[in-house]
């Protein structure tokens, strides 16, 4: 928890500011009492009086009351405003601070903790310490000041009638501890729970349709319906037992107001001694009794909530604190001379896995050349690309551009050689245009020719909208074939010197994907990865890598390896290309 | 990558959806008026459900307020005793007693108030988290019911803020609301008699100062309004960024794009909190403002009654009594006002949970036929559809299915094979025409029938989180290990699956990244395989495997898919030569039926799209 608090560094005179005015406000507030109990206090107990003194009086001490209630509600403005802004710029920078940080997590590390926790911590748990803070300024500060002020003022009031205080507030730090201790882990609980509900209703929007097509609405349903149990069940516990806390320090705090008039009477009852401003006295001590208890509420509701925020404040440092996997480089990569691309013994292995994913992989790629990786589903060649693009670090070996090994290399530099296809085609719900220029200056013609390549232009030219047309989220609206075309066209538009295409053309019928390909030869001056099922596909490469269970089965043109590799025949006599 | 200003493009282009009453976050301000209306009718149908548990708590709320409201009489008795202690003729010993007896009777009577509070709470946070637990489940059944343009419509992340995070506020704000708000109401009313039967001129007074408070905690209300409603959708916005580009974290690194994406988050990030502050300032504005107003009105009361006692219209200890339920009556009134910032959250939170639950519902066959088994037989009559009600697709679609036929559905990407299989399983209706199954118009069918009746292999490979053999025995939960196996067998994924150090018990991550894309889809055809249906369509569900496991899978599928009708969508050739009837689509439509050998005789567009391979 304080560890997060670090980020209100940058806010530091304001918060000083508001402790300082927090301080002021409190002070003055513990006048009020006083100040009213004067006016009071002129009231002449036997009802006999002369009204042209009194009132005149009473006038004078209710305007003294006044100004300093007045002095109260200015002070409180000025807090409310500037602990406003402490409370909620922390949020902000706290949520902007942990986006950025996972849009930059390595792969392996989002996986371990999963979208829809990493959603939950951005929001609800950031949330969470908002709140905290909010209420630390708003509470926290004055609630012990008026804590250790209102007791001094009792004491001076009245030693004998404080002596009531000191046996009340022990047992009401104990009821409140018990609760506390009691109501804590379930906290822990609730956030994790928020989770894993988090995750079904995601699974819910983002499955919909096999859900439907396996009528399987119930069952989610019910999913859903166990993991909401869960959580309102756990938000139930934790609320009850904060239920007993409120109404039994009311009781505690009657109590004392009851136990301050019996020990008056007791006083009476034993000495002949009667105090003429017993009614004012009394008030007064009642009066701060109450504000002392009511600190105490508020106190221990900190201690309440303290742990609360920590639970989410954890969450989020663990975010935080993640060491990134893949490290940064320092070299730069001169722009216009990528020239070669070279895997030397590359092997790559998955934690846990038993066998590497790509074991012993060898090859290098000038300007120009086209790479081709074919090989059975799980061969590895996914793992590949996502090495070039520093997804994952090589376990043994290097991976060399330009003969530098690119973990030396800076990594968005690096990364802006490269223009990369996944296999699963990734949409944002943008228009068609923002999805191909995604971010860099391109012109009309840049995203035109890139269409072109693509094979985009006349599906995109059919849409009402053109280039505007509003893609829906995931790319719901769009084919299979013209979701893989808009991402092929992002690659490429912004003219990398690497181009990676990861099984890229799966959903395009043969005709396009050919056309494609033609396309994509005319681009003379990149290196081209790709990943393809089809023979035709690739058979025009420079070097064609058989991939198998990670192991290379054979590297070569199509002409040698239908000659020397066994595996690769298999594979053309099955898509019936003749060997 | 959402754009920022999404939320104003979202309805010019998203038109088709404003038919059928109000999408999200596209609303008129007529609509608004009309929607928050209704919003508030809504909520108190929510209340509903819990009447019993209200109205238990208003019971118990009045009896505490009762108790409550009575104790400053109490007292007011109790310090009378004390004056019998200056009476000359005094029995210190009389009088003590008869205070120490209004003192116990006082504890009990405090202790009585504490146990119907402590009840009272207890009541209320149940039905607080009832509301909550219901709405959530009424949101997830929304989402089963409502139609797939909802989901082209909407966008993931917000929703699921609507579901987790609006459904919370509402809760957790309800409770402290009503238990606050009936406690007080109650102390107020019977703080209010007493105070009249003790003297009507001052409560006058003190009623005369009430609306000034009244007054002024409503139009801070109404100032605060408008930043409440953009904090919710705020929080949906920033849901929706997070979720969008936390699940395409590999495209946004491999772009560069983490200071771009960054930079938009942060101009919704910026705004959220700018709202955020503003509502927090003007409703700690409120607090102050009551307090002084109370504070005055203190002070007023007690030179007021000063004078009234001097006039001796008043007794000087009716007055102390007087000024205390005064201070106890302001007490309940600033609390009444506080809740301001509970009702404006509440409020706009619910706003958005009932435009969800407002949502128009898919069709539904009303009543529905049904059959033991079906024989597979279907049939394309006339078929139009359009995505849009004003652009159509597909304008004219014949064809015929016998049982057990093997049909190839061919055509460049875009033709529409996916919608056509779409329409048959109902995730959309079409706009003329029909499509019998079995004879008999699927729309005659419950949606339930037509799709269990029909498995599915859709293109886009979806695996929750959950093991494999979960994953696998989707369609079929109760299937047996062997069965789970047998699936996994055919579709050619057993070997990698026992190659796993948790063999069928590996989870799959979320969003499935643990394993290769070719073998998701593996596991979605065993899914598939499992559920052993009479119609089954297989769209495109091969693409990310090789060709040699694809030839495999194709000899286990043919034993397994013997005598049923199959759709299948495919680009490789193997897959398409040997079938039964071939389709070529073109724009949505069919422009030409037939078997491979008499399709190549025609030579049209199907020779010219198979002789594209060789
Ligand atoms: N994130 C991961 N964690 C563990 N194993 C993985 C992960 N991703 C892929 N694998 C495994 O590594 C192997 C190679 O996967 P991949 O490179 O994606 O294959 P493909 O050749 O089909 O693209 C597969 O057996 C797969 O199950
Ligand atoms: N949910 C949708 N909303 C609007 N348009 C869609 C939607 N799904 C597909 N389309 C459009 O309909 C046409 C046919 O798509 P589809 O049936 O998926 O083609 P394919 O033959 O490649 O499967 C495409 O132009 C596509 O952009
Ligand atoms: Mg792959
Ligand atoms: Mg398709």
């Amino acid at each position: 928890m304080f560890k997060i608090l670090k980020q209100l560094k940058k806010l530091w005179w304001l918060v000083a500011l508001v402790i300082a005015l927090v301080i002021g406000k409190t002070i003055v507030d513990l006048l009020v009492p006083d100040l009213t109990s004067k006016v009071i206090a002129l009231i002449p107990i036997d009802g006999v009086g002369d009204k042209a003194i009194i009132i005149p009086q009473m006038i004078k001490a209710g305007l003294i009351a006044l100004g300093s209630v007045i002095g109260v509600l200015a002070l409180e403005f000025i807090i409310s405003v500037v602990s406003a802004r402490i409370a909620s710029s922390f949020e902000g920078k706290l949520r902007q601070k942990l986006f950025d940080k996972i849009v930059s997590l390595s792969l392996v590390d989002s996986s371990n903790y999963g979208t829809s926790s990493l959603i939950t911590r951005t929001t609800s748990d950031v949330q969470q310490v908002g709140r905290l803070t909010a209420m630390l300024f708003r509470i926290m500060l004055s609630a012990p000041i008026t804590f250790i002020g209102a007791l001094v003022m009792t004491f001076k009031v009245n030693l004998e009638l404080s002596y009531v205080l000191l046996c009340t507030i022990p047992l009401l730090l104990i009821f409140i501890a018990i609760i506390g201790i009691k109501v804590l882990p379930l906290f822990k609980v609730m956030q994790k729970q928020t989770d894993n509900l988090t995750l079904v209703t995601r699974e819910a929007i983002t499955g919909v349709r096999v859900i439907k097509a396996f009528d399987n609405d119930k069952i989610e349903e019910s999913r859903f319906q166990k993991n909401n149990k869960q959580i309102t069940d756990t938000m139930i516990k934790a609320n009850t037992l904060m239920s007993f806390a409120m109404p039994m320090v009311n009781f505690i705090m009657s109590l004392t107001i009851i136990g301050i008039i019996f020990i008056v009477a007791l006083n009476i009852k034993n000495s002949t001694m009667v105090d003429p401003a017993l009614f004012a006295n009394l008030q007064k001590v009642i009066q701060y009794t109450i504000k002392v208890m009511m600190s105490i509420i508020m106190m221990v509701m900190m201690f309440i909530m303290i742990p609360r925020g920590s639970v989410s404040a954890n969450r989020i440092n663990q975010i935080l604190s993640i060491e990134p996997k893949i490290k940064d480089g320092d070299l730069t990569v001169n722009d216009n001379s990528v020239t070669s691309l070279e895997f030397n013994n590359v092997t790559f292995k998955y934690e846990g896995a038993d066998e590497p994913a790509v074991s012993k992989l060898s090859f290098k790629a000038s300007s120009g050349d086209t790479i081709a990786i074919i090989g059975p589903t799980g061969g590895g060649k996914s793992t590949v690309i996502n090495l070039i693009e520093r997804f994952l670090d090589v376990s043994e070996g290097e991976i060399l551009l330009n003969g530098t090994n690119i973990k030396n290399l800076k990594l968005d530099e690096l990364r802006s050689q490269i223009g990369y296809v996944p296999q699963v085609p990734v949409i944002f719900s943008s228009t068609i245009k923002d999805n191909i220029s995604f971010g860099s200056e391109l012109s009309e013609k840049e995203i035109n020719d890139a269409c072109d390549i693509a094979c985009a232009t006349e599906f995109i030219s059919k849409k009402e909208d053109g280039l505007e047309t509003i893609l829906a989220d995931r790319g719901t609206n769009l084919s299979g074939g013209q979701k893989q075309r808009v991402c092929i066209a992002r690659a490429v538009a912004r003219k990398p010197k690497i181009l990676l295409f990861d099984d890229s053309f799966s959903a395009l019928d043969f005709a396009t994907d050919k056309q494609v390909r033609e396309n994509l030869a005319r681009i003379n001056n990149s290196i081209k990865i790709i990943v393809g099922q089809r023979v035709n596909t690739i058979k025009d490469a420079d070097e064609i890598i058989v991939l198998n269970d990670g192991k290379v089965f054979g590297v070569g043109t199509h002409e040698e390896l239908i000659k020397t590799c066994e595996e690769y025949k298999l594979i053309c006599k099955s898509q019936g290309v003749e060997v | 990558m959402a754009k920022s200003n999404k939320q104003n493009k979202i309805p010019s282009a998203r038109k088709p959806m404003g038919g059928h009453g109000p999408g999200m976050g596209m609303h008129g301000t007529g609509e608004r008026a009309k929607n928050f209306k209704k919003a508030v009718k809504d909520l108190f149908v929510e209340l509903k459900s819990v009447r019993l548990q209200l109205i238990i708590a208003m019971l118990l709320a009045i009896i505490s307020a009762i108790a409550t409201a009575f104790l400053p009489k109490l007292l007011q008795e109790v310090l009378g005793k004390f004056k019998l202690f200056f009476f000359p003729n005094a029995v210190i010993n009389d009088v003590f007693n008869q205070i120490l007896k209004l003192l116990i009777f006082l504890v009990v009577l405090y202790f009585g108030v504490m146990i119907v509070r402590i009840i009272s709470e207890i009541i209320l946070n149940k039905a607080g988290q009832k509301i909550c637990y219901n709405l959530r489940e009424k949101m997830r059944k929304k989402l089963s019911l409502v139609k797939l343009k909802f989901y082209d419509d909407s966008s993931s992340g917000d929703l699921i803020s609507r579901v987790i995070t609006d459904a919370d506020t509402i809760s957790s704000n309800l409770q402290t609301l009503l238990s606050n708000t009936i406690i007080s109401i109650f102390l107020v009313v019977a703080i209010l008699i007493f105070m009249f039967t003790m003297s009507w001129q001052l409560t006058l007074l003190v009623l005369g100062i009430l609306p000034i408070s009244l007054g002024l905690s409503l139009l801070v209300m109404l100032m605060g309004q408008k930043h409440f409603k953009a904090q919710a959708k705020g929080v949906g916005e920033i849901t929706s960024l997070c979720e969008e580009n936390y699940s395409a974290l590999r495209v946004v690194q491999a772009y560069g794009m983490q200071g771009k994406v960054a930079d938009e988050f942060n101009e919704c990030n910026s705004r959220l909190v700018k709202n955020t502050r503003k509502g927090v300032i003007f409703a700690g504005f409120t607090m102050p403002i009551i307090n002084f107003i109370n504070n005055f009105s203190y002070v007023l009361l007690a030179t007021v009654g000063c004078i009234l006692c001097l006039d001796k219209i008043f007794a000087v200890d009716a007055l102390l009594i007087f000024l205390q339920y005064s201070s106890n009556f302001n007490q309940q009134i600033m609390q009444l006002t506080q809740i301001t910032e509970q009702v404006q959250t509440t409020a706009a939170a619910f706003e958005r949970v009932s435009e969800v639950l407002n949502t128009e519902n898919d069709t539904e066959t009303l009543e529905p036929i049904s059959k033991e088994n079906i024989v597979g037989k279907i049939e394309f009559k006339n078929v139009k559809f359009g995505y849009s009600e004003d652009k159509s697709l597909m304008k004219d679609v014949n064809f015929v299915v016998n049982p057990g036929e093997t049909v190839a559905v061919v055509g460049k990407t875009g033709a529409g094979k996916t919608t056509l299989v779409n329409l048959l399983m109902r995730f959309y209706d079409i706009n003329g025409g029909s499509i019998m199954l079995d004879g008999v118009d699927i729309r005659k069918f419950s949606k339930s029938f037509v799709r269990k009746n029909i498995g599915m292999v859709l293109q886009d490979v979806w695996l929750f989180n959950g093991t494999i053999a979960e994953n696998i025995a989707f369609g079929k939960p109760d299937a047996t290990i062997e069965e789970i196996e047998d699936a996994a067998k055919k579709a050619e994924c057993h070997h990698f699956i026992s190659t796993l150090p948790d063999g069928y018990n590996t989870i799959i991550g979320e969003d499935g990244g643990n394993i290769s894309v070719g073998q998701k889809q593996l596991l979605t055809i065993a899914r598939a395989l499992l559920t052993n249906p009479q119609v089954m369509i297989l769209d495109e569900a091969t693409s990310s495997v090789d060709t040699k496991t694809e030839s495999k899978i194709q000899v286990a599928m043919n034993t397994a898919l013997q005598g049923r009708t199959s759709f299948v969508i495919a680009h490789r050739l193997s897959t398409i030569v040997n079938s039964d009837k071939i389709l070529v689509m073109e724009n949505g439509d069919i422009i030409e039926a037939g078997t491979h050998k008499e399709l190549l005789k025609k030579n049209g567009a199907y020779a010219k799209l198979y002789n594209s391979q060789i």
